[in-house]
């Protein structure tokens, strides 16, 4: 569907399915999700809260809470399935194919160990090759590698001692320490200042061109996605509504979702003062899910349509291009200049 | 425009450090270092800058939530810091403010209702009838349905909870909002309808805003005039298009370099300024600009003296800078 056709890809994604029991009943909070990521891309998932995109990944790595669990699909790394994997298995593919990292460093890090000893635990877990001084070097090429300076000496402290930007560094460098295949990012720069989130986007950039890791950048935000990806899947209430590349989604969004988040968003290049076009109402609680397509509330191009009252499938648009709109022709229509 | 309806000249807010033991130094955390502004009748100044830099203690020290340590505010033509507390109160019905976080500023017990009626209460307006009415009127005015009134917060979306606590804060009919960071919790497609609906009652209702928040792209949007934080100082202030297409000083500059591209196609476009190493510690400021340490063009002459912000008298759209290099604009554009 979305293969990319020169390239086997690294990690394939396929009907991906996952619910979650609670007090309310089943909830379906990622429903036939399917993508690929090619060795060395940036992929960009984009969507807003519930809509399935941090799921998504925990899922992946065999992360889901106890209340949680994959329903359907399936995940193939280099082939070879995740799902109903061996915990000891997952276990072995986290932090060295596939590592992580969060929008919080505070709650990620540890805050009793020091930077160099967490960076160890990694390393001792899945480069049994090392020894202690091998260790120790690496974790200083690490440090380095995140351009965090005085390696040595702020290998030896604690994580209250680092400021943010400096903590998703350090996050960084221990997502990094096995050479992973994958990394995916949950939000890395949201907690972030404004110029601090620019240092660790080129870090993100500059670590991935040295390593050749691919690279799943999940945020709301779409300057993010603007700054850093190749492609990028728009999440919306648990299913991918939109792929592209990213100059494709941004140049001719051909989902109303999609494109109403584009019109709404204030940019710097804006030059009148009128009002922005939002979007009506709010994204649906995952809980309850509206019936048909769950954009239909709130879509200009749904109301009163039956059609709509139908989920639509994702309809290929062309290679690695796609939308969830029974109606995306008309979105190209309109995007012409008259 | 005429007389401007707050004016804030030299405000300074220092907190004490905790000790942890009594024989040790009292040390001072430095948030807000001497900061004068003015905003005027129906104007919105936004304030902006990056965490630590004191702006939303500068929005919490004009509600006297904090007692500035030193600086006047003038609201309305009176001297908010010599106010009792019961003319204090009397003042608060002009001067309201509107919370960052939807889900923490409403009591989960109430109402919206009785929350929206809380401050007509406390400042006993109308009977219980006419407060219900006015309460409905105001769900009206933030764009929720009225029948809405006897739901309790949990019930609502983040942005419907944000016109909650905005209808709170029009309750007793203000001159003025101070939102701090107002849209910055909610989802990206709500933010649209928050900024909408703040520069709506604007309009209709001729408020002033002090706009606190870091996204500029929102602030561009929003604001008329801008003024720029670092370390608890104004570094530069002005109108919004003068700052947003000529920034002066290095830290504006840098600030706006760093915002993400609009498009993919902008990629690697643009100037880079890549601000090195962290904030300064508040408790011990560096001597002369508080900016040097991270400065990309600071010189020996930056840490001797303090800057001011300075204006330039040939080009009277240009904002003022607090950089003894600040880029002059050329003069004739």
């Amino acid at each position: 569907m979305t293969s990319t056709s020169e390239t086997t890809p690294v990690l394939s994604v396929r009907d991906l399915t996952c619910e979650f029991s609670t007090a309310g009943g089943t909830v379906r909070a990622v429903n036939g999700v399917s993508f690929d990521l090619a060795p060395g891309e940036t992929l960009g998932v984009v969507g807003e809260s519930g809509s399935g995109k941090s799921i998504t990944m925990l899922a992946i790595l065999g992360l889901l809470a106890a209340n949680g669990r994959i329903t359907g699909g399936s995940v193939t790394l280099d082939g070879v399935e995740l799902v109903g994997a061996s915990e000891k298995r997952l276990q072995s593919v986290r932090g060295r194919e596939i590592s992580m990292i969060f929008q919080d460093p505070m709650t990620a890090l540890n805050p009793v160990m020091t930077i160099a000893a967490q960076i160890d635990e990694s390393l001792k877990r899945h480069s049994r090759g090392l020894d202690r001084r091998g260790r120790q070097s690496r974790i200083i090429e690490l440090l380095d590698q995140v351009r965090i300076p005085n390696a040595v000496r702020r290998a030896r402290q604690y994580p209250h001692e680092f400021s943010g930007g400096m903590r998703q560094r350090a996050m960084i460098a221990m997502a990094m320490a096995n050479r992973p295949r994958i990394l995916l990012a949950d939000e890395p720069t949201t907690a972030l200042d404004v110029t601090v989130q620019a240092q660790i986007l080129d870090l993100l950039h500059d670590v991935q061109v040295e390593t050749g890791t691919a690279l799943v950048m999940i945020t709301h935000d779409l300057g993010v996605i603007a700054e850093v990806a190749d492609r990028a899947l728009v999440m919306y209430a648990g299913r991918v509504v939109e792929t592209g590349t990213a100059a494709e989604l941004f140049a001719e969004p051909r989902h109303p979702y999609t494109r109403g988040l584009l019109a709404s968003r204030p940019t710097l290049d804006d030059t009148d003062g009128g009002d922005l076009d939002a979007i009506p109402g709010q994204p649906p609680n995952p809980a309850r899910l509206p019936s048909g397509c769950s954009f239909r509330p709130r879509c200009d191009l749904a109301q009163g349509r039956t059609e709509c009252a139908e989920a639509p499938e994702l309809a290929v648009l062309g290679e690695g291009r796609a939308a969830a709109c029974h109606f995306h022709t008309e979105l190209a229509l309109s995007e012409r200049p008259a | 425009m005429n007389e401007p309806l707050l004016q804030v000249s030299d405000l300074v807010k220092h907190y004490p450090v905790k000790r942890s033991t009594p024989w040790e130094k009292k040390r001072w955390v430095h948030a807000v270092n001497g900061v004068s502004f003015e905003v005027g009748r129906g104007e919105t100044l936004a304030l902006v800058g990056e965490s630590g830099c004191g702006k939303s203690t500068v929005g919490k020290t004009l509600m006297r939530f904090h007692e500035p340590t030193s600086g006047q505010i003038s609201f309305d033509g009176q001297d908010l810091a010599a106010l009792s507390r019961s003319e204090l109160r009397k003042m608060r019905r002009d001067l309201q403010f509107v919370f960052q976080d939807p889900y923490a500023s409403l009591p989960p017990r109430n109402t919206v209702g009785a929350i929206i009626t809380e401050p007509l209460e406390i400042h006993r307006v109308g009977t219980a009838e006419s407060r219900r009415a006015r309460a409905e009127e105001l769900l009206d005015l933030v764009g929720l349905r009225p029948e809405l009134i006897n739901r309790y917060p949990h019930e609502f979306s983040g942005g419907q909870r944000q016109r909650v606590g905005i209808a709170r804060a029009l309750a007793l009919e203000p001159n003025m909002l101070i939102l701090d960071e107002p849209v910055s919790a909610l989802d990206v497609s709500v933010q649209a309808q928050v900024v909408n609906l703040l520069s709506r009652l604007q309009r209709e209702l001729g408020l002033s805003y002090l706009f606190i928040a870091h996204d500029l792209a929102v602030v561009k949007h929003i604001a008329h005039r801008v003024a720029v934080m670092y370390l608890g100082r104004i570094v530069e202030i002005g109108t919004t298009e003068e700052l947003f297409a000529n920034p002066r000083h290095p830290y504006t500059q840098a600030l706006l370099s760093a915002v993400p591209v609009s498009d993919p196609t902008l990629r690697g476009q643009g100037e880079r300024i890549r601000l090195i190493g962290d904030l300064p510690d508040p408790v011990s400021l560096p001597s002369g600009c508080s900016f040097r340490t991270r400065c990309p063009i600071a010189t020996d002459e930056c840490a001797v003296e303090l800057p001011l912000l300075t204006s330039v008298p040939e080009v009277p759209a240009a904002t003022a800078a607090a950089c003894i290099h600040a880029t002059q604009p050329e003069v004739a554009r």
